[in-house]
C-alpha cells in the first residue's frame, strides 16, 4: 500500500516535472488579479505560510494571498456578522473553532475531487468529516528545565509533584491549552471528558506548585526564560522555541496519550474565488506547503509527507508510534464544558 | 432684538455640546444598551439571541466565589487609590506650587507613562520584578535576601503596577485643584500659628478635597476595571473581576455571562464611588461645622 | 465702635521699649535689591507706616517681618528676640493681607478662631475671644457666614479680627484698604485706627497713599527704591522733609534747585531769589502751596510777578501753577467767586519764608 503510494508520488512528481515548464507558461495567468484574504495568526506563523504557500502560488498562478493578522475568536465573530459579504475567503481555525464554524454553516466541505492532496492526510487527523483541511498539529505536553529538575517529569500528573513547589506554570483557564491539560490529567487518573473530577484533584494538589497561569504563550516563554518557573504544561512547538534560545527544556511525551489541537484551513461559503481557494488548500497540503509551519515553528504535520532529518529529530509526532499516542477529542463536548471547567479551575487556583 | 438673542444663547451651548453627545450616544450609550440587553439572554454564546432571562445574574449571585472576587476587586481598587493618593498628593501639590514654566516639563514626565503601551509597561515590570530582575538583584547584592524572591504573580505586584499606571491621574487631579488654591492662604495659616502639618490638614487638604475625590474616583474606577495587569502581572492567580469578564467574553465567547458581570461591576462600582463620595461630602460638611464652632 | 481695653502692658510711648527692630536688613532677588539696608524700630503700641511708591520694597519688608521672605542679610528682632531665621508660625505677628486671605471653607467665626485653635486655647476661652473680636469689628451677627457671603469691607474686618484674636506682638497690614472704594476706605481707616488704639498693639502698616499715612500713623517710614529716606512723625515728615524725594512724595510742593550765597539768600537756577539766612552752598528749597500768598488782593505790580500756566478748581479752593521768574510754583488759594485765574493772567504773590524748608546738599 505504502509502496504503491510512494510509487504514485514519484511518478506524479516526475510527470509534473516533465510538464512543469510549458504548463506554467500556459497557466501563468490563471489566478492573476485575484487576492485571497486569510485571517492570520500573526508573526512567524504567517511568515511561514507566506513563504511555503503564498509565494509559490503567486509565482505559479499570479495568485496573491493577504494575511490579516488577528485573534481567531474575534475574527470568527467578524465572519459571522458579515455572512453576506464575508471579510475572508479562507478561514484558519483550530479544532475548537471548527465546532462553531461548522455549526454556523459558514464553510464549504472539501473533498479530494477539489483538493486532491486531501488524500494524503493521515487517518484520524480530519476530525470534522469533510469539513476543513488540517495542515498542522500542536500538542499540549509537560516540559521542564533539566538544569533544575533532576528526576525527569514523566506525565501530565507530575505537575503536582512536591519538588515543584512554587516552580510550575500552566496555561490560563479557558484557553484550549488549559482544557486539554484537564483532559490529559483526567485521562491519567481514571477520568475522562465525562468526568474531569480527577483532573481538578490534581490541580488542587498542584496549587502550591503553580506560581502563574500563563495568559499568552509569550508570557509563558518569558517565565521559562527568566527562570521564574522550571516546569509546566506547554505547546510542543514552543518548547522547541525555548530550546533554540539555549534553555535545557525537555519535552515529555506522556505515555498514556497526548492531547493536541489541529489547525485547519477552510474555504468560506460564498467567497468569490473558490478555485483559487482550493488551489491554496492544495498547495498547503503539498510537501512544500505542509512543511512550512514545522520548518519555522516545529509544530507537527498532518500528511504522509516524508520528514527531513532535522524535523524528524525535533517534532513530537515523528513516528508511527508517536502518532498513535494522539488522543481523539470530542470537541463539541469540550466546548460545551468549557464554561463550567473554567469556573471550577478559577475557583481552585484563585483562592 | 431681545428674543433672538436669548434663544441664540440657549442654542450655542447645545451646538457646542452636540459632537460630544453624538459620540457618547454612538459609542457609549448604544453599545452599553446592547450589552445590557445581552446580559438578559439565557444561553446563546452570541450577541443576537432572543428571550429574557435572569440566568446570568442568578449564576453570579448564587455562587459566593463571584461575590468574593467582586469584593476583592473593590478592596484592591481602594488600596490602589489610597496608595496613589499618598504618593500623588505631595507630587501634585508641589507641581501646583511651581511656576508654570518649571511645571511644564515636569508634567510631561508625569504624563509620559500614559503614552506607553500597557503591554510595554507590563513587560517592563515583568523584568523588574522577575527572579533575575532589578529588585532581586538589589536584594541579593545588599544581602537583604540570600536567594531570589518570588515577587511576580502576587497581589502586591498587581497593586504596585496598577499604582504605577494610574498615579498620573491622581497627580493631575490634585495639581489642577491645588493651582486654584491661593498660596497666600498658606501664609495666612502660618501667620496664624499653624505649622506645616496643621496648614496642610486644616487648609490645603480641605480645599483640595474636590481634586482628591476626582483623583480617587478615577483611580478606583480604572483599577476595578483593569484586566491586563491582573492577568499578566498576577499570572492569573490574582482574581479581579475585569479579568474574569475578559476571559468570559474573549476566550469563552460567552457574551451574555460576560455582559451580566460587566453590568454588576458597573453598577456596584458606581454604588461604591457614590457611597464614598457621600461619606466624604458629609464629613466635609461636618468639618465646616467644626470651624463654625 | 466698642472700645476694648487690652490686658497688655500700658503704652510706653517714649521709652526704648522696641517691639520690632530691623537691623540693616537687605533682600536681594538675583542682582536687584528689593530692600537695601533698612534699619527701623517700632515702639510698643506705636502705629508705624511704611510709605513709598510702588515697587519700593514695602511688601517685601513686611513679609520679612512675618517670616515669609528670608532676608539676604541683616537681622529682625521681635520683642528683643532674634527671629531672622524662625518659621512664620513661631513669630509673634498677626497679618492682614492685601487680599484678606480668608479661609473660604470656614465661617467668619471659624476664621477668627483658627489661630486660637493652633495656640491650643481651650474651647470656652476660644469662643469667648471670638465673640469679643467679632463685637470689636461689629460683625457678631455674621459669625456663621462664609467669607464669600461678605462684602469687601466686612471681609477686611474679619481679617483684622482674625489677626488680632491671637494677641500678636506686632500687627502687620499690607495695604488693607486698597480693594475698597474711596468712601469706605476713609471709614475703615478710622475704624482701624480706633481698634488698633483700643487694643494698643504695635502696628506696621504698608501703604502708598500719603494721606493714609499722614492721618493714621504715629511715625512714618518713607521708602524709595528699597531704602529708607526718612523716619519721623507725620509733622516732621511734612514740615521738614529730609530729602527732595520725601518733600515731593508727601503733599503738593514745588522744589527749586539753586545755591545759597554768602549773604544767606537763595537763588534758583532760573534766577528766582528768596531772602533768608541760610548757610552757603548748593541747596533745594521746598515751597508748599500754602506758603504762596496773593499780595494785596493779587493785583499785578505788587510782590513777585507770577504768570498763570494753568489752574484747577478743587471746590472752594483753586490750585494754580504759576511761572515765577522762570520757576514753576504751585499755589492753593480761595479766589472770590467769578474771579478764577485764567491761563495767561498775571498775579502778584509773596513767598512766605516762615517755615520755608531748605535742603542743603552737603
Ligand atoms: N519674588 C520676587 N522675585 C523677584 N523680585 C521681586 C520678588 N518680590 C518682589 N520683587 C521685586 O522687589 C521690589 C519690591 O517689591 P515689593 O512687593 O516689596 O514692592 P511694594 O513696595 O510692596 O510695591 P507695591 O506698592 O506695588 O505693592 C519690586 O521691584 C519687585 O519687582
Ligand atoms: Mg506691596
Amino acid at each position: 500500500m505504502i509502496k504503491r503510494r510512494t510509487f504514485l508520488k514519484v511518478a506524479a512528481t516526475a510527470t509534473a516535472g516533465a510538464l512543469a515548464a510549458p504548463y506554467v507558461h500556459a497557466e501563468s495567468k490563471k489566478f492573476s488579479g485575484i487576492t485571497l484574504r486569510v485571517n492570520g495568526y500573526g508573526g512567524l506563523y504567517d511568515e511561514a505560510l507566506k513563504k511555503s504557500v503564498a509565494a509559490p502560488l503567486e509565482e505559479r498562478y499570479g495568485l496573491k494571498v493577504q494575511f490579516i493578522a488577528g485573534t481567531t475568536s474575534a475574527d470568527f465573530v467578524k465572519l459571522i456578522a458579515n455572512r453576506d459579504n464575508p471579510p475572508y475567503d479562507l478561514f484558519m481555525g483550530d479544532s475548537p473553532n471548527m465546532v462553531e464554524l461548522t455549526k454556523a454553516g459558514m464553510i464549504e466541505e472539501i473533498r479530494a475531487s477539489e483538493v486532491p492532496n486531501v488524500k494524503r492526510i493521515l487517518p484520524d487527523f480530519r476530525e470534522f468529516g469533510h469539513y476543513g483541511v488540517p495542515f498542522s498539529v500542536a500538542s499540549v505536553i509537560p516540559v521542564y528545565n533539566s538544569k533544575y529538575i533532576k528526576p525527569p517529569i514523566a506525565s501530565y500528573s507530575d505537575i503536582a509533584r512536591p519538588d515543584l513547589v512554587g516552580r510550575a506554570v500552566v496555561m490560563a483557564p479557558a484557553t484550549y491549552g488549559s482544557l486539554l491539560t484537564l483532559l490529559g490529567l483526567a485521562d491519567e487518573n481514571g477520568g475522562s471528558i465525562e468526568n474531569v473530577e480527577p483532573a481538578f484533584k490534581i490541580m488542587s494538589a498542584a496549587k502550591t506548585n503553580i506560581v502563574a497561569l500563563a495568559q499568552t504563550n509569550v508570557a509563558e516563554i518569558q517565565m521559562f526564560q527568566n527562570e521564574e518557573v522550571y516546569a509546566g504544561i506547554f505547546w510542543d512547538g514552543r518548547a522547541h522555541e525555548l530550546r533554540t534560545k539555549g534553555l535545557p527544556i525537555v519535552t515529555v511525551v506522556p505515555p498514556k496519550g497526548v492531547y493536541s489541537v489541529t489547525t485547519y484551513i477552510n474555504v468560506v461559503k460564498g467567497n468569490k474565488y473558490p478555485e483559487a481557494a482550493y488551489a491554496y488548500a492544495e498547495q498547503l497540503l503539498s510537501d512544500e506547503g505542509v512543511l512550512g509551519v514545522p520548518r519555522a515553528l516545529r509544530y507537527g504535520v498532518t500528511t504522509d509527507v516524508t520528514l527531513p532529518e532535522e524535523l524528524r529529530r525535533d517534532l513530537l509526532f515523528n513516528s508511527q508510534g508517536r502518532i498513535a499516542l494522539k488522543k481523539k477529542v470530542d470537541w463539541e463536548k469540550l466546548i460545551a464544558n468549557r464554561s463550567a471547567w473554567t469556573e471550577e479551575l478559577n475557583k481552585i487556583i484563585r483562592s | 432684538m431681545e428674543e433672538p438673542l436669548a434663544s441664540r444663547r440657549v442654542l450655542t451651548p447645545a451646538l457646542l455640546l452636540a459632537p460630544m453627545i453624538l459620540l457618547l450616544v454612538l459609542f457609549l450609550i448604544v453599545p452599553t444598551f446592547g450589552l445590557l440587553r445581552a446580559s438578559f439572554l439565557s444561553e446563546s454564546h452570541l450577541l443576537d439571541g432572543s428571550g429574557f432571562s435572569l440566568k446570568q445574574y442568578i449564576r453570579f449571585f448564587s455562587d459566593s466565589y463571584y461575590s468574593s472576587v467582586l469584593f476583592e476587586t473593590f478592596v484592591d481598587g481602594i488600596i490602589v487609590s489610597l496608595i496613589c493618593l499618598g504618593i500623588g498628593f505631595p507630587t501634585g501639590y508641589s507641581l501646583a506650587r511651581l511656576s508654570p514654566p518649571a511645571r511644564r516639563w515636569r508634567i510631561i514626565i508625569v504624563i509620559m507613562p500614559l503614552t506607553l503601551s500597557l503591554v510595554v509597561i507590563v513587560f517592563g515590570w515583568l523584568i523588574i520584578l522577575g527572579r533575575n530582575g532589578v529588585i532581586n538583584a538589589l536584594l541579593l547584592s545588599s544581602g537583604i535576601a540570600s536567594s531570589p524572591k518570588q515577587l511576580l504573580f502576587s497581589r502586591p505586584a498587581v497593586i504596585t503596577v496598577l499604582v504605577q499606571q494610574f498615579l498620573p491621574f491622581m497627580i493631575l487631579s490634585v495639581m489642577s485643584v491645588v493651582t486654584q488654591i491661593d498660596p497666600v492662604l498658606e501664609h495666612a495659616a502660618a501667620n496664624l500659628r499653624a505649622n506645616r502639618f496643621a496648614t496642610f490638614r486644616k487648609v490645603v487638604i480641605p480645599l483640595a478635597l474636590p481634586g482628591i475625590f476626582a483623583g480617587f474616583n478615577l483611580v478606583f474606577v480604572l483599577s476595578i476595571s483593569a484586566f491586563i495587569t491582573p492577568r499578566l502581572i498576577g499570572g492569573n492567580r490574582v482574581a479581579m473581576l475585569g479579568s474574569l469578564i475578559y476571559e468570559r467574553i474573549m476566550a469563552e465567547l460567552n457574551w451574555p455571562s460576560g455582559a451580566a458581570m460587566a453590568f454588576i461591576l458597573l453598577v456596584s462600582g458606581l454604588g461604591v464611588t457614590a457611597t464614598l463620595n457621600a461619606l466624604a461630602a458629609s464629613r466635609l460638611v461636618r468639618k465646616g461645622g467644626r470651624y463654625a464652632r | 465702635m466698642l472700645a476694648l481695653s487690652e490686658g497688655k502692658e500700658d503704652a510706653v510711648s517714649e521709652s526704648n521699649d522696641f517691639v520690632v527692630e530691623l537691623r540693616s536688613v537687605s533682600k536681594l532677588y538675583g542682582d536687584t535689591a528689593a530692600v537695601a539696608d533698612i534699619s527701623l524700630k517700632a515702639r510698643r503700641g506705636e502705629l508705624l507706616c511704611l510709605l513709598g511708591p510702588s515697587g519700593c520694597g514695602k511688601t517685601t519688608t513686611l513679609r520679612m517681618v512675618a517670616g515669609f521672605v528670608e532676608p539676604s542679610s541683616g537681622s529682625i528682632h521681635i520683642n528683643n528676640i532674634d527671629m531672622t531665621h524662625q518659621a512664620p508660625y513661631r513669630r509673634d505677628t498677626g497679618m492682614v493681607f492685601q487680599s484678606y486671605a480668608l479661609f473660604p471653607h470656614m465661617t467668619v467665626a471659624g476664621n477668627v478662631s483658627f489661630g486660637l485653635e493652633n495656640l491650643r486655647w481651650p474651647r470656652e476661652k476660644r469662643d469667648k475671644r471670638v465673640d469679643e473680636m467679632l463685637k470689636l469689628v461689629e460683625l457678631a451677627h455674621l459669625a456663621q457666614r462664609l467669607p464669600s457671603q461678605l462684602s469687601g469691607g466686612q471681609q477686611q474686618r474679619v481679617a483684622l479680627a482674625r489677626a488680632l484674636a491671637i494677641k500678636p506682638a506686632v500687627l502687620l497690614l499690607d495695604e488693607p484698604f486698597s480693594n475698597l472704594d474711596a468712601q469706605l476706605r476713609v471709614r475703615m481707616r478710622e475704624e482701624l485706627q480706633e481698634v488698633v488704639r483700643s487694643v494698643n498693639v504695635t502696628t506696621l502698616f504698608v501703604t502708598h497713599d500719603q494721606e493714609e499715612a499722614l492721618t493714621m500713623s504715629d511715625r512714618i517710614v518713607v521708602m524709595n527704591a528699597g531704602k529708607v529716606e526718612q523716619i519721623g512723625t507725620p509733622g516732621e515728615i511734612y514740615e521738614t522733609p529730609a530729602t527732595p524725594f520725601v518733600a515731593k512724595f508727601i503733599g503738593w510742593c514745588s522744589l527749586l534747585k539753586g545755591t545759597v550765597d554768602d549773604a544767606g539768600a537763595f537763588t534758583s537756577t532760573a534766577g528766582l531769589r528768596i531772602m533768608g539766612n541760610w548757610s552757603a552752598g548748593p541747596a533745594t528749597v521746598v515751597i508748599r502751596p500754602e506758603q504762596l500768598k496773593l499780595s494785596a488782593g493779587g493785583a499785578p505790580g505788587q510782590g513777585q510777578q507770577a504768570r498763570v500756566l494753568h489752574s484747577q478748581y478743587l471746590g472752594g479752593a483753586t490750585r494754580v501753577v504759576l511761572d515765577v521768574n522762570g520757576e514753576q510754583l504751585i499755589m492753593q488759594e480761595r479766589f472770590p467767586f467769578g474771579r478764577h485765574p485764567q491761563h495767561g493772567d498775571v498775579l502778584g504773590i509773596t513767598i512766605s519764608t516762615d517755615n520755608l524748608r531748605l535742603i542743603g546738599e552737603a
